[in-house]
C-alpha cells in the first residue's frame, strides 16, 4: 500500500497526516492542522499539502503534484442533511433514521405515516439534501407510501429523494418521482425488524459526493484525490468497523452535534430477558444535532439543564456565569475557553452533552412481574459490557483526564435506576493527537492498518 | 395476487412460545405469509407490524387467562390507527376458570374480534375462515372502491 497522505476538512479544524500503510506495521510519519478555511476549503488543503509534502508556500494548489495518493473527507457545510420519511415510528421511521445516520448525515427533520400539507411546506423551507423514503415492508404498506410519494412529486423540492421503503412499489414510485431526482435502492426493512440499510447508505453516500463536494473550493481538492472525498462521519463510522473487534464505543463530540458510535452485540438473549422492538445492529451510530460544544451550545444547556444545575452547584459556579459563556461558545464557534471559571463552564457543558448522548444511544430495559415470574424487557442496545470508550473531536480529545467522561456516565447511570443499559465499567481513551478521522479516511481502502494504527495510537488493549 | 400477509403474536405478559411456533407453522403451510412477532406483544406492536405489512388480518394468542384485560380497547385502537377493516381473531386460553364457551366468544366478540376460538377448536376450519374472510373484506374494499370512484 506503502505511504499516503490524508486530510480531514472539519468545519473548524483541517487535519492531515502522512501515513506508511503497511498492515500491523503502519506508522503516523507526519501531522499538521490549520484552521478551516470557510470561504474556500482549498486553502487549508493546499497548506497542508505544502507542509507536509514540504513543497514551497508560494506553490499554487493546482501546480501541486503530490506524488502520493491523497484522500480526503469533510464535515465542513454543516455535513450532510437528511429528512427521513416512514410508515410507524418504531419501524420504518426508526430505521430511515438508523440509515441516515450511519451514512454520516444529520437528520433534520423525520415524519411518520402520510405527510400533512404543513409538513411538505415545513420539509421545503428545510432545504434538506437528501429526503430518505421508507415504509411498509417487501409486498406491504401501500397507502401511506405512495401518499407521501405524491406529496413530494408535488412540492417545490430540489432534494435527492432516495427510495428505501416496499420493494413492490419502486415502479410506481419511480413514475410519480420521474420529475425529481430520484435514486431507488432495496427496502431498508425488507420484513418487520429485518434491517437492511447498506443498500441506503451506499446510495446516500453517492449522493454526498454529487451534492456535497461541489462549491466552496471542494472541487478543486477533488482533483488531486485518489478516490471520493467522504462526509467525516463515514469516514469515522468506517474506522469503527475496520477495528472492529467486541464490545467498544466512540464518541466524536463537536461543536454542532455529539456522535456515538458502538460496537458491541445489541441483546445478549440472557435468560429471562425478551427483547421488544427492533434489534438494532452491531456497528450503529448516532447523531445528536441538539447535543454539541459551539453552534449547539443554546440547545444542550437547556436539555442539560437537570445535570448542570447540579454540577454549577458542586463546582461553585454561578448559573449566570454558565449562560454568559454558552451565549459566547455559540456566538462565536472558534472560542476556547481559556480563565479558570470559563474553563469549568464549558466542562460542565461538555459532560451534559455527554450524559445524554449516552443515554439516548443506550437501551432500557424493565421488570415485568407475569404469571411465569419476572421479567425484564429490553428495548435498544445494550452497552452494559463495553470495555472502553474512545473519546474524539475538540474538547474531548484535548481533555487530559478521563474523569469528566466516566462522572457524566455514572450520572446518567444513577439518574436513570439501573433502567439505561449503560457501560457498566468502561475505559476510556482519548484521541489526543486528534488522528481519528484521519485514520478514518483510509480505513475503507487499507482496514488493516488504519485498525493497527488505532490500536496503537488510541493505546487499544490487545483483543479489544 | 400474493399470500395474504397475517400478523401473528402472544398478547401481553404472556410467555407461552410453544403454540405460537405451531401456528406459525400451520398457517405459513395454508399459505399466508405469517408476519410472527412471538410473545409478549403489546397492542401496538401488532397494529405497527400489521401497518408496516399491510396485512390483512391480526391473530391474537392469549394462553395465560389475562387476555380480557390485554386484548380491552383492541379494535377500537386499530380504527384510530387506520385499520378499520383489518379481520382480527382472538384465540386461546381467554380466560381464567370454567367460563362457558358461549360466554368467552360474546365478550371478545363484544370487544370487536371477528372470531374467537378455543384450545378445543379445529385448527383446519380456522385457516378456511380466515381465508374466507380475508376474501370477503378484499371484495368489500374492491366495491368501495368502484363506487367511490364513480
Amino acid at each position: 500500500m506503502g505511504r499516503v497522505l490524508s486530510v480531514d476538512i472539519g468545519s473548524t479544524w483541517t487535519k492531515a497526516a502522512v501515513l506508511e500503510l503497511a498492515g500491523d506495521a503502519s506508522s503516523v510519519i507526519e501531522q499538521a492542522e490549520v484552521p478551516t478555511t470557510q470561504e474556500d476549503l482549498s486553502c487549508g488543503f493546499a497548506m497542508l499539502l505544502r507542509r507536509l509534502l514540504h513543497i514551497p508556500e508560494d506553490a499554487p494548489l493546482e501546480r501541486i503534484r503530490p506524488g502520493i495518493p491523497v484522500y480526503v473527507s469533510s464535515s465542513a457545510k454543516g455535513g450532510l442533511s437528511i429528512a427521513a420519511i416512514g410508515v410507524v415510528p418504531e419501524l420504518t421511521v426508526s430505521v430511515a433514521r438508523l440509515a441516515a445516520a450511519s451514512a454520516g448525515g444529520r437528520i433534520t427533520a423525520h415524519y411518520a405515516y402520510g405527510l400533512s400539507s404543513a409538513q411538505v411546506l415545513e420539509l421545503e423551507a428545510a432545504h434538506p439534501d437528501i429526503v430518505l423514503l421508507c415504509g411498509g415492508t417487501d409486498g406491504g404498506n401501500e397507502s401511506y407510501v405512495l401518499r407521501n410519494a405524491r406529496a413530494l412529486a408535488s412540492s417545490s423540492l430540489e432534494a435527492v429523494i432516495l427510495y428505501a421503503g416496499n420493494a413492490a412499489l419502486a415502479d410506481q414510485v419511480r413514475s410519480l418521482l420521474g420529475g425529481k431526482r430520484l435514486v431507488v435502492t432495496e427496502n431498508a426493512m425488507p420484513g418487520v425488524g429485518v434491517l437492511n440499510i447498506e443498500p441506503a447508505r451506499a446510495a446516500i453516500r453517492t449522493v454526498f459526493l454529487e451534492r456535497i463536494v461541489g462549491g466552496r473550493g471542494l472541487e478543486k481538492v477533488r482533483g488531486l484525490c485518489a478516490a471520493e472525498p467522504k462526509p467525516t462521519p463515514l469516514a469515522v463510522y468506517e474506522l469503527v468497523q475496520a477495528v472492529g473487534g467486541g464490545d467498544w464505543l466512540l464518541i466524536d463530540m463537536g461543536g454542532a452535534t455529539t456522535d456515538v458510535y458502538s460496537h458491541c452485540p445489541a441483546f445478549r438473549g440472557e435468560e429471562g430477558t425478551v427483547l421488544r422492538g427492533l434489534e438494532e445492529p452491531v456497528l450503529m451510530r448516532t447523531v445528536e444535532g441538539d447535543l454539541g460544544m459551539r453552534v449547539s451550545a443554546e440547545a444542550a444547556a437547556e436539555i442539560g439543564r437537570g445535570y448542570i444545575r447540579r454540577r454549577l452547584a458542586e463546582e461553585n459556579v454561578p448559573a449566570d456565569c454558565f449562560a454568559s459563556w454558552v451565549k459566547r461558545a455559540a456566538a462565536t464557534p472558534t472560542v476556547l475557553s481559556c480563565s479558570g471559571e470559563e474553563g469549568v463552564c464549558d466542562g460542565i457543558l461538555a459532560e451534559a452533552c455527554l450524559y445524554h448522548a449516552l443515554m439516548r444511544h443506550a437501551g432500557t430495559v424493565e421488570e415485568t412481574w407475569t404469571p411465569g415470574g419476572k421479567v425484564r424487557v429490553q428495548r435498544g442496545k445494550d452497552l452494559r459490557l463495553v470495555r472502553w470508550i474512545a473519546a474524539s473531536g475538540g474538547w474531548l480529545a484535548r481533555c487530559a483526564s478521563p474523569a469528566p467522561l466516566l462522572r457524566a456516565l455514572a450520572a446518567a447511570r444513577g439518574d436513570s435506576g439501573g433502567r439505561s443499559l449503560l457501560p457498566a465499567a468502561p475505559s476510556i481513551l482519548a484521541d489526543s493527537r486528534h488522528i481519528v478521522p484521519v485514520l478514518g479516511n483510509v480505513a475503507a481502502i487499507h482496514p488493516q492498518g488504519a485498525a493497527a494504527l488505532a490500536e496503537r495510537i488510541l493505546e487499544i488493549p490487545d483483543g479489544g | 395476487m400474493s399470500a395474504p400477509a397475517v400478523v401473528l403474536g402472544v398478547i401481553g405478559a404472556d410467555c407461552h412460545s410453544v403454540g405460537n411456533k405451531i401456528l406459525e407453522a400451520f398457517f405459513t403451510e395454508k399459505g399466508f405469509h405469517v408476519v410472527n412477532l412471538g410473545v409478549m406483544v403489546s397492542q401496538d406492536e401488532f397494529i405497527d407490524a400489521a401497518i408496516e405489512t399491510g396485512a390483512s388480518a391480526i391473530l391474537v394468542s392469549s394462553l395465560y387467562g389475562h387476555g380480557e384485560i390485554d386484548c380491552d380497547g383492541f379494535r377500537g385502537r386499530c380504527v384510530e390507527r387506520g385499520l378499520e377493516d383489518i379481520v382480527l381473531y382472538a384465540g386461546g386460553n381467554l380466560v381464567v376458570g370454567k367460563t362457558p364457551r358461549e360466554t368467552v366468544i360474546e365478550r371478545f366478540r363484544a370487544m370487536g374480534f371477528d372470531r374467537v376460538f378455543l384450545p378445543s377448536d379445529d385448527l383446519e376450519e380456522a385457516a378456511r375462515l380466515l381465508a374466507s374472510d380475508i376474501g370477503a373484506g378484499e371484495r368489500r374494499r374492491a366495491a368501495g372502491e368502484a363506487w367511490g370512484a364513480s
